[in-house]
């Protein structure tokens, strides 16, 4: 019983405000443990006949609470809320780390630095696109809009422009209706700006993602397609030389042909005089 | 209220019945489909070069004497040319062979991630080039009849631009020159291409292409279908179920769905100089486009021009491609408007009749 008293002492130093281990999830688990701890071990081994047959009374909930407590605690200490992690990538706490002073220890290139690009590239990305998506669906909501008001009373007594006698028509109606009204909704400039950050997003992802990939092939000295697209441009390259050259070749080969087709001049005096007449 | 219902419960109930059996009748159809049914592109022709994914194609002519000069139909990196010979009866290639003329094509295949460094200078002044110069070799003639869809069409402006003395007669058919020439006419269906690189910066272009290698074709296809989103979503349901009752109508439908689905990765440099130096810095209007080191001057065009446009073109504005008439050097300039869309001038049957007619009449005038 004393060593689990002095345990149970160590462990609240530890566990007290201000000691090293009472800020940290470690502490609520310890004080589960150290509170399933006997205090005051029996002096007799009790008796059988008078213990409770279902066994002591554990308050699991009173047990679980610290534990909950303390990492609720440490997330909130780490940024305010758990959503915090759902953060663009300008204020998400993993780009606070990778942008640290501190953060020079592993080198640029790690897979680790590379992985955490990734996840914040992703994040970014999955953003985008549910805030895309949310504007997508303001257009159809408004092409629904407009076409339920096509059916309501203009008010003014005039006859409607297109009677509907049909499914078939109606469905036509809508295309008409619809497409105009998604069409609009599609030049505006905020959905134009929300086309071009998600496909920005997805592309910066697009390149994250393989950066990782790509420091793993290499890892296990597997070609990468930056390897393999620098073989094709080297070759793209060397076949437009090539056709350059065959061109010259066929041009000064074809000059050659008719520098000797040209009517040979005389040699001597007489060469001179028909060089001069020319 | 523009729109009044006047619906009828056994008007509908007809409908459904109509429907239904229209569905019955489709399945059946379905069930007796072959490939040959749905086949494209089959207007017989022999492969007489080849170039990395190039095949160019000679057409066997329908007349025994077809015209002097042979024609090279040159078309976009974006879909395939096939559209131009979709089904009997509805191929802009087989009427060209009808009217008497000699026709090549050139099929640019599926580029691969090598071909991601190709630029517009390897496709104007090397695939283009050397297929000329097959056509040439093989007629005995000097110059050669362009004939261009869309992106083919400034393929081959620049060509007749930088190689006049090869290029007897120049026929475009929906094909851009003025990039910005949409915000002449603010039209909420058209144009969409124009409007979306202008919002988008030239880095994010860069990043696009450095991110993908080429442009994906389903990506591109995605973007084409999204500029009519609820007629794209119709297609697949009122217009499938009309055309379940008609074997035409439905082998029709299923030949356009796989000219539409064959979609053919745009190479990257391409589609950079494409969607920067075109789109967002409208250069060959103002002169400033290079290729290969030279600039594309549209008054070195001394050929003939036809320029034909379609009226209800959702990609190309018309605008865009009769500014040409104010800048090309050639002193024989022609233009023609044709009834239909971007791709339904090729396979409509209204444009069909007008449009091949009116490129061989206007060529028959100009050989020789």
């Amino acid at each position: 019983m004393k060593d689990a008293e002095s345990t149970r002492n160590l462990w609240a130093k530890l566990l007290s405000g201000g000691g090293p281990l009472s800020a940290t999830p470690f502490a609520a688990l310890a004080q589960m443990a150290t509170s399933l701890m006997p205090l005051d071990a029996p002096a007799e081994a009790p008796d059988p006949a008078s213990a409770d047959p279902a066994g002591p009374v554990i308050d699991w909930t009173r047990l679980m609470q610290p534990s909950l407590d303390a990492w609720t605690g440490w997330a909130d200490r780490l940024q305010g809320t758990a959503l915090s992690w759902f953060k663009p990538a300008s204020d998400h706490p993993m780009a606070r780390l990778l942008d640290h002073p501190a953060a020079v220890v592993g080198g640029e290139n790690s897979n680790a630095r590379l992985s955490m690009h990734a996840a914040l590239a992703y994040t970014d990305f999955v953003q985008s696109a549910m805030s895309h998506q949310r504007l997508q669906m303001q257009g159809w909501m408004e092409a629904l809009r407009r076409f339920a008001a096509e059916f309501a009373p203009s008010g003014d007594g005039s006859a409607p422009a297109v009677v509907i006698k049909s499914f078939d028509d109606l469905v036509n109606h809508w295309g008409t209706i619809g497409e105009s009204a998604l069409q609009q909704h599609s030049r505006t400039d905020r959905f134009l700006a929300s086309q071009a950050d998600l496909l920005r997003k997805d592309m910066r992802y697009r390149v994250a993602r393989r950066r990782v990939i790509e420091a793993a092939s290499h890892a296990c000295d597997i070609p990468t397609l930056t390897d393999l697209d620098e073989v094709s441009a080297s070759l793209h390259a060397l076949r437009k030389e090539v056709r350059a050259v065959r061109q010259m070749a066929e041009s000064a080969a074809a000059n050659a042909a008719s520098f000797q087709d040209k009517p040979k001049a005389k040699s001597g005096a007489g060469t001179r005089r028909s060089q001069g007449a020319e | 209220m523009t729109a009044r219902l006047e619906l009828d419960a056994s008007g509908l109930v007809a409908e459904m019945g109509d429907l239904s059996q229209r569905m019955l009748e489709g399945m059946r159809r379905l069930e007796a489909l072959e490939h040959e049914d749905v086949a494209i592109a089959g207007t017989p022709g022999e492969v007489v070069h080849r170039s990395n994914k190039l095949s160019l194609i000679h057409y066997t002519p329908h007349v025994p004497a077809p015209l002097a000069t042979p024609v090279l139909l040159v078309y976009a990196l974006v879909g395939r040319y096939s559209v131009a010979d979709l089904q009997p009866g509805r191929s802009f290639v087989q009427k060209l062979l009808q009217e008497g003329l000699d026709v090549y094509a050139i099929d640019w295949g599926h580029p691969t991630r090598a071909d991601r460094w190709n630029t517009l200078d390897d496709y104007v002044n090397v695939y283009i080039d050397d297929c000329v110069d097959v056509l040439r070799a093989r007629h005995g003639v000097e110059k050669v009849n362009l004939l261009s869809i869309c992106q083919g069409g400034v393929f081959n402006l620049c060509y007749a631009a930088l190689h006049p003395e090869k290029v007897r007669n120049l026929v475009l058919t929906v094909t851009p020159v003025d990039f910005h020439a949409d915000q002449q006419d603010d039209v909420a269906w058209r144009a969409f291409v124009n409007l979306w690189t202008r919002s988008v910066s030239r880095e994010d272009i860069d990043l696009m292409v450095d991110a993908l290698g080429n442009v994906p074709g389903r990506m591109t296809g995605a973007a084409f279908a999204m500029m009519n989103p609820v007629g794209t979503l119709q297609k697949y349901t009122q217009g499938v179920a009309k055309s379940l009752g008609d074997d035409e109508a439905l082998r029709g439908f299923l030949r356009m769905e796989k000219w539409l689905y064959d979609q053919p990765d745009h190479p990257g440099e391409a589609a950079r100089q494409w969607l920067e130096d075109l789109y967002q810095d409208n250069k060959l209007i103002k002169g400033e486009l290079q290729l290969g080191g030279k600039t594309v001057d549209l008054r070195q065009v001394s050929a003939p021009v036809l320029n034909i446009y379609a009226e209800q073109d959702h990609v190309v504005a018309p605008a865009a491609a009769r500014a040409l008439g104010a800048l090309v050097g050639s002193s024989d300039y022609t233009e023609q408007a044709v009834p239909g869309g971007h791709i339904g001038v090729f396979v409509g049957g209204k444009a069909q009749a007008i449009l091949a007619p009116s490129i061989a009449n206007w060529l028959k005038k100009r050989d020789g």
